[in-house]
């Protein structure tokens, strides 16, 4: 069993590679549309006409545990906003469940530029970042509430907070568990790997569009590997 | 060079732990062990960071008269007597630390985790309300579920094993899509910081 | 610093790509082609791209003025001509023309001889007015049209030649009657009937233009007396500049214009621009949800006040799942070692405590041994508090081994080393040598039975996976309800040998073992509840919504 994960392993990063120098050389590939992001685009137009902040929550989950790959997809987007905020000038105030994440923030913020918006550390409890976060979008009153990254049911109480304050909402998440909760208390909502992928949709950098394809390519792969083993389980080959 | 470094300590670290977990040896177990715990202490340090925005922030609401300046006096109040009595009374298990947590903290978080069951009525009464084909399937596998959870303290157990079927076989199907996408996704992800591509991280 | 066109990353001076995005920062060496954009080689004379030329063309060689072809261009020069050769049947129709649009000291008084067209630039300039004191400048040398038109007399078309003066009606008259009496007279020739001309419908009637009553003249304004600007009128009085702006009419203000019409007054009145940024005002449902909330509430606070429902005795079949919990328990012999993992935040406590309670209650009955153990960091305290409620005595029947820190990695940590993990207890920092109930026990060899209560998926995962593998004892878990579903093929597989999925299965425990306490109470409100929030949605759900397509 180790040597057919590190096969996949040696597999996927080789595929990755691939797909990054094909991607540098041809150019963007066409991507479906998600109409969660295209939101997004229009509310970065609207935070600039209105001079409204953005709030962005990169979720409650940490850099260098189990959902570090999950955090640093919220980051990425925090990244993009933090780029866009220092470019048109819109605020950009993100809150943080952990101070590893808290780091990355500050480092976006004086990489691409004071734009106003200010960096919360609330606090590593999910159920009092919740309410921290919370009380962070009754005061700041921002025009957009973007949450994706790593949440658990707390997402609950961050999204009803905005919703009755008549803020926008663009949200994702990878526990299943709590998607339901995703998808009935937003109208724009991203699902799972989608979530792995708006960095590549809106930043458009090669190694993140090169993630989507090998993701894609691997996603086929293992289709095709588990109906075979259904067959063949079925028919009683193996 | 200088961008160089950052990568070579990245990827090589990743690495390093990365093999731990496949290969088998005295001295990769040493080594991925040794990095593992230098990741935590790291982390430990972060809080620190993090004490510090805390109270920058909420010092400058105060100073300033923003919106919601009272809640930040109180905010910094209970940090300091919580920091405060926790070193001086050896640790998280001191009395004063413990009865803030057992009849303050808990009983809080709670009570703020309650409203949860509320704001998921609300959430799924709007969310059933969009008249979607997404939300009209939502709609009957919650009612069926909810069904199925009320009948398991009644005679009605075929409800209850209709929920049960319906957790296990559709559910769980749809489930596992997401998680496998979810992993291919993690895992791309990891990949992408181990072969030196990406950089979350600063130069 | 150098600035990415493209994603505007900062990037050292001298670089020739972007360290983000990768794109070019220095111009490329080339000609740029002006169709496709496509770089070529300076020596290239067409585009490797399109094929189109890089090479300018040359600037077309001067023809003598002779050789130019003589067309009319100009509609102008054409009536130019016209006016000069054909007879002025316009003359009339040009005074009715003035005597609308212009005011009547702006009308030319043209001689019938001298009529010009008003539309003819060079003339019109010729009779502009200075203002007072000014002087005009000398007229341009007069400019001869870019293109020659020369008609001599042989070239003019025969219609021309016999054009006749044509004169108009005085008056025209209030309908449109002076069309019918027009004579064309080139078309003498051909007998052509005159189209009958149809009923001017109401629409257009109303469109006709009114004449309007000339207007009382401006009062002379007053010269400056004194200062750089005497002698000049019509200044702005420096009153007026500072004072409040004049009143701009509203739409709806407007008086008639001279125009007239129905139409265009109706056009005029229209409704406010949307504003560009709608902000979103706050919901209208807001009063709904609180009623939903209400009704929840009360959903939960009745039952639970008068004590109904109760837990039904008897009949509903006890899960598979809480059966074998209950069964690997009770085979414990007395004495056993028991590790209890509580990997649940505090606010996952009020069901998951109602879950944990009877476990450690059986736990206690049986006599066994238990550790207690957490990868959260509150976790240690929420254990603390239950193990003295469940009746433990610290130090002899149970002790708490404190924080984990790291999911995968402590658990990996805990699972291979081959002395314990955890040195120190959490409630008084001894050590852990100085307990001599657990002394026999040395990392995670000589267990019992590993029991864990899980709030997340994380942890409960990384139990099975991490330390399932590599211990012999069996593990059971007592999950929150909606972990269940992800608990349930571990339990299928045998990975896990119990399980407990909320407060519900937490009831039946509790009557498996005859000690009805908190989950007995609350599970039957709770589906109580779980019924009413089920009518709620499914009469939103009846109820008229907005639909998206």
């Amino acid at each position: 069993m180790n040597e057919l994960s590190i096969a996949f392993l040696l597999f996927f990063a080789l595929f990755l590679y691939i797909a990054f120098v094909e991607v540098r050389i041809r150019g963007k590939p066409n991507l479906r549309p998600m109409p969660a992001l295209d939101f997004l685009k229009e509310a970065f137009q609207k935070a600039i006409e209105s001079g409204r902040p953005l709030h962005v929550s990169p979720g409650t989950g940490t850099v260098g545990e189990k959902d570090t790959a999950e955090t640093l997809a919220g980051l990425g987007l925090l990244e993009y906003a933090q780029r866009q905020g220092g470019l048109y000038g819109i605020p950009v105030t993100s809150t943080f469940f952990h101070p590893t994440a808290m780091l990355s923030g500050y480092d976006f913020k004086r990489k691409f530029g004071p734009a106003g918006g200010r960096i919360y550390f609330i606090a590593p409890e999910k159920g009092i970042y919740a309410a921290g976060a919370a009380e962070v979008l009754k005061n700041e009153r921002p025009i957009l509430n973007l949450a994706l990254g790593p949440f658990g049911y707390e997402f609950l109480l961050l999204s009803e907070a905005a919703e009755s304050q008549g803020i926008d909402q663009v949200a994702g998440a990878t526990d299943p568990s709590v998607l339901p909760f995703v998808y009935s208390s937003t109208e724009h909502s991203l699902i799972g790997e989608e979530v792995f992928a708006a960095k590549a949709y809106l930043a458009k950098e090669p190694q993140a569009l090169a993630g989507v394809i090998a993701q894609d390519v691997m996603r086929f792969i293992l289709i095709i590997g588990i109906t075979v083993g259904v067959i063949l389980k079925t028919l009683g080959v193996i | 060079m200088r961008k160089v470094i950052p990568i070579l300590v990245a990827v090589l670290t990743g690495l390093t732990v990365l093999a731990d977990f496949f290969i088998t040896h005295p001295i990769l177990d040493l080594v991925g062990r040794t990095l593992l715990q230098w990741a935590m202490i790291v982390a430990a340090f972060a809080f620190v960071a993090g004490l510090l925005n805390i109270f920058f922030t909420h010092t400058s609401r105060v100073f300033h008269r923003e919106k919601g300046w009272g809640y930040s006096i109180v905010v910094i109040l209970a940090m300091w007597t919580v920091l405060v009595f926790g070193f001086v009374g050896n640790g998280p298990h001191g009395y004063v630390v413990s009865w803030i947590f057992r009849y303050v903290q808990y009983p809080l978080q709670a009570t703020v985790m309650a409203l949860l069951a509320f704001f998921a009525l609300s959430a799924g009464y709007r969310a059933f309300r969009r008249r979607t084909l997404e939300s009209t399937i939502m709609l009957l596998s919650a009612s069926l579920v909810l069904l199925g959870y009320a009948a398991i303290m009644t005679d009605l157990w075929p409800v209850s094993a209709l929920k049960e079927w319906v957790l296990s076989v559709p559910a769980m199907a749809g489930v596992r899509g997401i998680l496998l996408g979810v992993a291919l996704g993690i895992t791309a992800t990891g990949l992408r910081i181990l072969i030196g591509m990406d950089k979350p991280y600063s130069d | 610093m150098i600035y990415c066109p493209n994603c505007g990353t900062a990037n050292r001076e001298g670089s020739k790509y972007c360290n983000q995005c990768g794109a070019r920062l220095t111009p490329e060496e080339g000609i740029r082609c002006q169709i496709c954009g496509a770089i070529n080689s300076p020596e290239n004379e067409k585009c490797v791209n399109c094929g189109a030329s890089l090479k300018p063309a040359p600037p077309p060689e001067e023809k003598p003025a002779e050789e130019l072809p003589k067309v009319p261009v100009f509609p102008e020069e054409i009536i130019l001509t016209i006016e000069e050769e054909a007879p002025d049947f316009l003359a009339d129709l040009r005074a009715k023309v003035q005597e609308v649009v212009l005011p009547e000291e702006e009308r030319e008084v043209v001689p019938p001889e001298e009529e010009k067209p008003i539309f003819i630039a060079e003339e019109r300039y010729e009779e502009e007015k200075p203002f007072e004191g000014e002087e005009l400048p000398p007229p341009p040398a007069e400019e001869k049209p870019a293109v020659a038109v020369e008609y001599r007399e042989e070239e003019l078309p025969d219609w021309l030649k016999e054009a006749e003066e044509i004169v108009l009606p005085p008056e025209p008259s209030a309908s449109a009657d002076w069309l019918k009496e027009v004579e064309i007279p080139w078309l003498e020739e051909e007998i052509v009937e005159v189209p009958v001309l149809a009923e001017i419908p109401p629409w257009l009637e109303a469109l006709r233009p009114v004449e309007k009553a000339p207007e009382a003249p401006p009062p002379e304004e007053e010269a400056e007396e004194k200062g750089v600007l005497q002698g000049l009128k019509g200044l702005l009085k420096p009153a007026a500049i500072f004072g409040p702006p004049e009143k701009i009419p509203l739409r709806g203000e407007v008086a008639e214009l001279s125009l007239g019409g129905e139409e265009i007054q109706k056009l005029i009145k229209l409704k406010p621009a949307v504003p560009a940024v709608k902000i979103k005002a706050p919901p209208k449902e807001i009063r709904t949800h609180r009623l939903i909330h209400f009704i929840l509430l009360l959903a939960v606070l009745i039952p639970m006040l008068l004590g109904w429902p109760s837990m039904p005795s008897g009949s509903p079949p006890t899960p598979p799942g809480v059966e074998k919990f209950f069964q690997t328990v009770e085979a414990l012999p007395p004495g056993s070692f028991v590790l209890v993992a509580f990997d649940y935040e505090p606010y996952m406590a009020g069901e998951m405590e109602s879950v944990a309670y009877p476990v450690l209650t059986h736990l206690k009955g049986k006599g066994c041994r238990v550790a207690m153990i957490s990868l959260n960091p509150a976790g240690p305290a929420l254990a603390q508090a239950l193990g003295e409620r469940a009746g433990f005595l610290y130090g002899e029947e149970f002790v708490n081994l404190g924080y984990i820190p790291g999911v995968e990695a402590g658990l990996r940590a805990l699972g291979t080393s081959e002395g314990w993990l955890v040195r120190y207890d959490y409630l008084q920092g001894k050590p852990l040598d100085s307990f001599p109930a657990f002394q026999s026990v040395k990392g995670l060899k000589g267990w019992n039975l590993i029991v864990l209560f899980s709030g997340q998926s994380s942890t409960l995962l990384g139990w099975i996976e991490q330390v399932g593998s590599t211990v012999e004892a069996p593990m059971v878990a007592g999950v929150i309800s909606g972990l269940k579903p992800y608990a349930e093929p571990y339990l299928g597989s045998g990975q896990l040998k119990g399980l407990l999925g909320g407060m519900a299965d937490a009831a039946f425990y509790e009557a498996m073992l005859g000690k009805p306490s908190a989950a007995t109470r609350a599970a039957p409100v709770q589906a109580f509840a779980l019924l009413i929030a089920l009518l709620v949605i499914l009469v939103g759900s009846l109820m008229r919504g907005e639909s998206h397509a």
